[in-house]
């Protein structure tokens, strides 16, 4: 389940693990950070990773 | 939780989003990631395997959680590129006490993930060529919690916390969009990094 370009997103066992794709420092630029609040918006609506 | 590939956690938000063109979108879409953050009731997790600086710090310390390799280090240099970090003005000083939120926050002071984890920024340090396996242990070791138990105690563990931290987020904001991007010195310490010069403070 990957649909990001600066992310890789994993969930399992009711954990979402993201992880910052950009090596080597992980820069965040508005495409990123734009990315990043799409992908937290999406995980707050799927209820494979909320806490219930 | 929030990881990272590479070798830094994140060493921030690029500078040259902060020039006065750009500033007021790059706050929106930066600030954004924590008002969501926090309006979760899940425990957030950093794993923090290298340098977490700037944006990247406030990432990390915003977190539930962080656990730190031994490698990694933490720090707020933004003061010495003439701005501040809004949300580690907002949640460090809860964090890790207000002396040491004033020295990383308003003197850009950079500590190793030892110090780090004495101060209580981080809650558990890794040796770095351990630091996945104990973080994947760490996961497994609360994965056996009942969820909504989990999130109501953290519920009540930050009663009043969520709103208050929201709302000393939107009164940094306030100072750095309206009072610091006033200031000379705000655009020189920009100015002079995209440069790679030193900045000339004109203390305005």
């Amino acid at each position: 389940m990957n649909d990001y370009q600066y992310f890789n997103l994993d969930i399992t066992g009711g954990v979402a693990t993201v992880t910052m794709n950009l090596p080597p420092l992980n820069v965040m630029d508005n495409p990123m950070m734009a990315e990043f609040n799409t992908l937290l918006d999406g995980l707050v609506g799927d209820t494979a990773s909320r806490p219930s | 939780m929030i990881a990272a590939e590479g070798k830094a956690f994140s060493a921030g938000v690029d500078v040259s989003d902060h020039t006065e063109d750009k500033v007021g979108d790059m706050i929106e879409r930066f600030h954004g990631i924590f008002r969501r953050l926090a309006a979760t009731d899940a425990i957030t997790i950093a794993a923090v395997q290298g340098a977490a600086l700037g944006g990247g710090c406030e990432l990390a310390c915003f977190c539930d959680v962080v656990l730190a390799s031994d490698r990694a280090k933490f720090g707020q240099p933004e003061v010495h590129v003439g701005v501040f970090p809004p949300v580690a003005a907002a949640i460090l000083p809860w964090r890790v006490g207000l002396g040491k939120a004033i020295e990383l926050v308003s003197l850009g002071a950079t500590i190793s993930a030892t110090e780090a984890h004495r101060i209580g920024l981080v809650n558990q340090l890794f040796p770095a060529d351990e630091f996945n396996d104990k973080v994947a242990a760490y996961i497994d070791s609360i994965r056996g919690l009942s969820r909504p138990v989990v999130r109501m105690a953290k519920q009540a563990t930050m009663v009043g916390m969520r709103a208050e931290t929201l709302k000393r987020l939107e009164e940094a904001e306030k100072i750095y969009l309206d009072e610091l991007m006033q200031l000379h010195d705000a655009h020189e310490g920009i100015a002079a990094f995209m440069e790679k010069r030193s900045p000339e403070w004109s203390h305005a």
